[in-house]
């Protein structure tokens, strides 16, 4: 909580206990500090104040004498505390505290003040992050607008060049519409972060997995990757399969995408499309590639934040939405990995699920 | 027309329309405060489209006698004459006074969790940076969901307030199933469909995707489809 960074008074987050922040008017007295380091005695003084249903500003004397007040600001709980109220709370090691720290005196008549400051400066926050967010939102609608013009004005340019297949169109204008196409993949992403209820939305459109991976392995082949993907099903297996088509492409192309930026050396890439025989009419797909091995990296990666490793670039939180739209369309993501042949150190890693299949 | 397949069931029936027929004979609306360039590419295809930046009361009594299959519908800066929850106001009003016709969400905006239902509703998305050859795949699918004889027997059953599992859905579907073989009868079939609803809007609403209806189980009689 940030309003706890700017009180004039010492503060604790009863949520988060620690140390007393110091105060910008009042600092934390040292004997806080020492007292706070020394015995649980601190810690259980703001615990019982956390449980305790008193009112805002109700004194409460800790077992060193000194006093703190509970406040509630934005349904937060705090303390403000170590300090020497007027009038006293009463006892030996409050007057003897008084007289050793004499600038932790305060009128208890300013305590109210103090409390208002607070709730303006919370209220001043939750404007300025709603300002940000919005902003943030607005930002994101005008580059994404941007992107739309550039990769569809690309696609046109190559369909007008190459009407049968805008694929073989000049090359780097088929590679700046391709780079638009993954700049947008990276935008859903980013939508589905910022509202995760988008994978709670109920699959109604009917789709070809076979050539949404088709689709995508094309986007990143041109737009620069030279990474050799193979898609391989079955002869004549082009299953269909109900999705949400807001979201089911996001868990495609952080799978794919995933793979291309961890793979290691010239090493594949393998997207597969299987039926499951032993779960009825099911297709399984799967993606692998052989990767550095890291202790990390286990079930733990489709954990919201999750790094397997920390000197890599990734945010821990494209597998996490994965995960979410895998389950969205009834499924489980699942990882496994076995030590790759080639070399010590690098392990092949799979990840798959299962769709049911669409029969119309 | 004599039918060559005997179709006992309108849910049997499958969509194949081909796609010259579907591009000559259907209609796209999109409501977007501003004109997409989707439109040309829509147009260059043969479609028939029309643009409106927002909806109006002539509008509203034209999408609901079905005189569009598709509407591709804009939340942002649209439904100002309907509230203050923008395109999911159309949407919530075209799907109750208009259930055949497809409705594709078209936005680029990060909704917020509260407008959520703007994509449970729809038939679908159309993110608006989606790629041309993409937007078109997608809007042919959506059509001949629209044109297909399932989603017009759903539609029909929902404007007249009928239960699908009910025994007077069966009945009408045989009366369905049997007047689309004469042409000749439809009119007097479509006259009883609108005297089983009160106002004259839902009367000729009725009317027109019973019609579509028995176009599309006559035709699928007669391909065999």
């Amino acid at each position: 909580m940030e309003i706890v960074k700017i009180s004039p008074l010492p503060i604790v987050d009863l949520a988060d206990i620690s140390c007393p922040l110091p105060g910008l008017t009042i600092e934390t007295a040292d004997f806080c500090e020492k007292q706070f380091s020394r015995s649980d005695e601190c810690r259980k003084h703001y615990e019982t104040m956390a449980k305790s249903a008193a009112n805002d500003l109700t004194p409460c004397q800790c077992p060193f004498g000194l006093t703190s007040f509970p406040i509630r600001i934005g349904g937060h709980r705090l303390a403000i505390t170590g300090v020497i109220p007027f009038p006293r709370s009463g006892g030996g090691l409050e007057r003897q505290l008084a007289k050793t720290y004499p600038l932790l005196k305060i009128a208890n008549a300013a305590l109210p003040g103090v409390k208002a400051l607070l709730q303006q400066a919370n209220d001043r926050f939750d404007q300025i992050e709603a300002f940000v967010a919005n902003q943030q939102a607005m930002a994101l609608h005008e580059i994404r607008k941007l992107n739309r013009t550039i990769k569809q004005n690309a696609e046109r340019l190559c369909k007008d060049e190459s009407p049968g297949d805008p694929d073989s169109a000049h090359s780097e204008i088929v590679a700046i519409w391709k780079a638009a196409e993954l700049m947008s993949n990276q935008f859903d992403v980013l939508e589905l972060l910022a509202n995760e209820d988008l994978a709670t939305l109920p699959a109604k459109s009917v789709s070809e997995p076979y050539r949404v991976f088709d689709k995508l392995i094309r986007i990143f082949r041109h737009a620069g990757t030279n990474r050799q993907i193979d898609l391989k099903a079955p002869a004549g297996f082009y299953p269909e399969v109900v999705v949400c088509d807001k979201t089911f492409p996001i868990l495609a192309s952080v799978l794919l995408e995933n793979a291309i930026k961890y793979s290691v050396g010239t090493s594949a890439i393998g997207v597969t499309l299987n039926p499951v025989a032993t779960a009825g009419n099911k297709v399984r797909i799967q993606i692998e590639n052989i990767a550095n091995d890291a202790p990390n990296l286990n079930d733990k990666i489709f954990e919201k934040g999750f790094r397997a490793s920390a000197d890599n670039d990734g945010t821990g939180k494209g597998l996490y939405l994965a995960q979410l739209v895998a389950k969205q369309h009834g499924s489980i993501l699942r990882f496994s990995k076995e030590r790759a042949n080639s070399a010590g150190g690098q392990v092949r890693c799979r990840f798959w699920f299962d769709l049911e299949q669409y029969n119309g | 027309m004599w039918p060559f397949t005997k179709i006992t069931s309108i849910r049997e029936i499958k969509s194949t329309i081909p796609r010259d027929e579907l591009v000559r004979n259907s209609r796209i609306l999109i409501v977007d405060d501003e004109e997409p360039a989707l439109k040309v590419d829509l147009e260059k295809e043969g479609f028939a489209v029309h643009w409106c930046a927002d909806v109006d009361s002539a509008l509203l009594r034209q999408i609901e006698r079905m005189n569009y299959d598709l509407i591709l519908l804009d939340f942002s800066g649209v439904g100002t004459s309907l509230g203050n929850q923008e395109g999911l106001d159309i949407l919530k009003h075209v799907k109750r006074v208009a259930p055949a016709v497809m409705i594709l969400s078209y936005t680029s905006k990060a909704l917020k969790s509260k407008h959520a239902d703007f994509y449970r509703l729809t038939d679908g998305v159309l993110p608006k940076d989606a790629g041309i050859a993409d937007s078109l795949e997608k809007i042919e699918a959506a059509l001949r969901a629209a044109r297909s004889a399932e989603n017009l027997w759903k539609a029909l059953l929902n404007r007249l307030g009928a239960d699908p599992t009910s025994p007077e859905a069966e009945a009408l579907q045989k009366r369905i199933l049997k007047a689309s073989k004469k042409s000749d009868s439809w009119q007097s079939f479509l006259d009883g469909i609108s005297g089983l609803v009160t106002t004259d809007e839902g009367k000729a609403a009725a009317a027109a995707i019973g019609r579509r209806l028995l176009q599309a189980i006559a035709a699928a009689a007669s391909t065999g489809a």
